[in-house]
């Protein structure tokens, strides 16, 4: 009996911690619940708390006045940038706290996950998703229309960057594609390396490796030993300022050390310092210097880039990042659909989200078809480079805030 | 492969190593002594690498002044972790001790998420990424430090083992707990002392961590791990199996991401493909206990 008391205890202590913030899963009248898996811990902690923010403050917002005479109430969890994590959090999403649709998220990895687990369900949840960019991932489920998708695909990605790699003098001959060996960088490296080569581009490697890994100095020296005009990688945060420290400790000096989205956080720069983030380069879709007028139908929730910029910074003391105002305006999106369609019917609900036509401090809020996909938001991505603690935007030249640094300063004197 | 590239790959693989070691002793030192396998043992380390952060970005005390500090509180942390919760379950099946450990592993981790949030947190030491160039090969300051860590705690805890009475003591008990309570040890004193000590390791590896990479609350899963394997084989209980089997590790890891394309994603999956084989051939590990 002790023993079987023992079990049971240090069992139900296991289970408290796990479900620690979970929330209640009983159903109430008076919220419309919203569900958010977020990579909160792991790798993609960095920009996964930035969403977080973001949807915290729309929550905070859209509830002044409220939606339908009920507040929104968002339930987070954590998938620790683990699919089968992400899997168990979107079930426990929909079968217990009745979730009307889910908003948010970070990974191609895990958001593949998670779509397939919404096929399981009739009907599927609605989805305003800020975490798929994968090809795969449009192809697959891009017809569905209650998915709405807010980043830009990886082929807008990778033709960014082919036309910024292009743009450079002189001209980067050789690039070396390292890239975390999941759905997210395998299948943006495949594109990467289809589109480079397409454009002249020697890719001497497309390298994959272990996500969260302590220590990529043998990735390094393998990429270092080739001597790549541009180490090119595609990963997550920890993966950035692991490949920052190391490629210094190693002096790896390629002309350009290029990556994807998660080097623009400020988690990145703080965690590697001003130095050592000098010179770097990044995709965004967003900076807060951008200028986009507010909304005419929503001004109080979709204001000017500058005010947002200012009530995000006065709030939570730092700057925000792309999936602030990405997961930001999400949530709007799907607060203002459900407000229109009057009620909580998934069919008036799509229809309602997929008439928005609106400017938002991200840029024209319009859900239109992409390649695959019948609903897609944002197709504009732009190259910045950190530059004094900044990031300054250099591609394309029409929206430029600065001159590129290239080649990349060495190690050595810094 | 050139000679330096053969002395940059080996050296990247001792530091590797290094690391590894630190977190992997402490590990088996409390199991070679208490027969626990302690699977809160990576989220000391995490502990660590957050008391050296905070100690840092609060007050600025520099790792390497504050890291004495560490080993004292994580040996502190250890041994009320044994006092209070482990001693209840010595006498208890293996299960009722796995589900106990898991479950302050799991406090632990939510505990961080909770006072911390997941934010990566990195500390800047003006010697954590500089680089030292010795004959065309690379080396990071503070990994070589790590690395200096590593080996002089190791050989600290060699000379307790095996020149002290309170080493005499562990490994007394470590052999025969019943004998060694008859002959007047006092053995729970013993098994406090040996999770001090594993905590206190676990907290230098934190150390290490928080200046070469970064923390954030799931750091000790990414280590606890890689312990466990290490110290299956190197022997469950065996320190200098540990030790063995870290360098055989981290060397396997840093040969085969170097060398093999593709090297990233098949490292760690050749390590357990090792672990595997090691253990058809030798089922108790490299050094371990019969």
């Amino acid at each position: 009996m002790r023993e079987l008391r023992a079990v049971m205890g240090a069992a139900l202590l296991a289970l408290a911690a796990m479900s620690w913030g979970a929330g209640p899963a009983v159903a109430a009248e008076d919220e419309i619940r919203i569900g958010a898996v977020w990579g909160l811990t792991g790798p993609t902690a960095g920009v996964s708390q930035e969403g977080r923010r973001g949807m915290e403050m729309a929550q905070e917002l859209i509830n002044r006045k409220g939606v339908l005479g009920k507040k929104i109430r968002v339930i987070f969890e954590d998938d620790k940038a683990d699919p089968a994590v992400g899997v168990s959090a979107t079930e426990k999403l929909i079968t217990q706290d009745k979730v009307v649709a889910f908003v948010g998220g970070v990974g191609s990895t895990i958001c593949n996950a998670m779509l397939g687990a919404f096929e399981k369900y009739n009907p599927r949840p609605i989805g305003v998703l800020t975490g798929c960019g994968a090809t795969t991932i449009e192809q697959r489920f891009g017809k569905e229309r209650g998915y709405f998708f807010v980043h830009p695909w990886e082929y807008y990605y990778q033709s960014t960057m082919r036309d910024f790699l292009l743009s450079l003098t002189p001209r980067p001959q050789t690039v070396f594609i390292a890239h975390e060996d999941r759905l997210y960088g395998t299948s943006h490296a495949k594109m990467a390396d289809e589109y480079f080569k397409e454009a002249g581009f020697k890719v001497v490697a497309r390298e994959g490796f272990k996500s969260g890994a302590p220590d990529l100095t043998p990735l390094l020296t393998r990429a270092k030993g080739m001597n790549p005009d541009v180490f090119y990688w595609i990963a997550y945060g920890a993966d950035a300022i692991l490949i920052t420290k190391q490629g210094k400790e190693l002096g790896f000096n390629p002309r350009l050390y290029a990556s994807t989205v998660q080097l623009g956080t400020q988690e990145y720069r703080d965690a590697v310092g001003l130095d050592n983030a000098e010179a770097f380069v990044g995709i965004t879709v967003w900076e807060p210097n951008a200028d986009f007028a507010a909304s005419r139908e929503w001004p109080d929730l979709l204001p000017s880039t500058r005010d947002w910029v200012r009530e995000y910074t006065a709030r939570y003391k730092r700057e925000p990042h792309y999936y602030s105002i990405m997961s930001y305006v999400a949530l709007v999106a799907a607060a203002k659909g459900i407000e229109a369609a009057g009620s909580l019917d998934r069919e008036k609900v799509v229809a309602a989200i997929e008439k928005i036509n609106t400017m938002s401090p991200m840029g024209p809020l319009k859900f239109s078809p992409s390649k695959f996909a019948v609903n897609h938001a944002f197709k504009q991505m732009m190259i910045f480079q950190w530059q004094k603690g900044q990031k300054a935007l250099l591609f394309p030249r029409d929206t430029a805030t600065g001159a590129v640094r290239y080649p990349f300063p060495p190690w050595t004197p810094r | 492969m050139s000679a330096a590239m053969l002395a940059q790959v080996t050296a990247n693989g001792l530091s590797l190593a290094g690391l590894y070691a630190l977190v992997a002793v402490g590990l088996t030192l409390v199991f070679g002594v208490m027969r626990i396998l302690n699977f809160a043992h990576g989220e000391f380390v995490m502990i660590g690498a957050y008391l050296t952060y905070w100690l840092f970005a609060l007050w600025g005390v520099d790792p390497l002044l504050s890291f004495a500090l560490v080993l004292a509180l994580m040996a502190l942390l250890g041994a009320l972790v044994q006092v209070t919760l482990v001693t209840r379950v010595l006498a208890a099946p293996h299960l009722n001790q796995i589900l106990l450990t898991f479950g302050i592993a799991v406090t632990l981790q939510n505990l961080a998420l909770l006072l911390w949030t997941g934010d990566l947190r990195a500390i800047k030491v003006w010697y954590a990424s500089t680089a030292l160039s010795v004959a065309g090969v690379s080396l990071s300051l503070g990994r070589t430090v790590g690395i200096l860590i590593a080996a002089t705690l190791t050989v600290g805890l060699y000379l307790l083992l095996f020149r002290t009475e309170y080493g005499r003591a562990l490994r007394a008990v470590a052999q025969d707990p019943d004998a060694a309570l008859v002959m007047g040890i006092p053995i729970q004193r013993v098994y406090v002392l040996a999770m001090a000590i594993g905590a206190a390791y676990a907290g230098a590896a934190g150390v290490v961590a928080s200046v070469s990479m970064f923390t954030y609350p799931l750091l000790g899963f990414l280590f606890g791990l890689k312990a466990f394997c290490v110290v299956i084989l190197g022997g469950l209980g065996s320190v200098f199996g540990a030790v063995l089997a870290s360098l055989f590790l981290g060397l396997v890891e840093s040969f085969v991401g170097t060398l093999i394309p593709q090297g990233g994603s098949w490292a760690e999956a050749i390590s357990f493909i090792v672990l595997l084989l090691v253990l058809l051939v030798r089922p108790r590990g490299i050094l371990g206990l019969e």
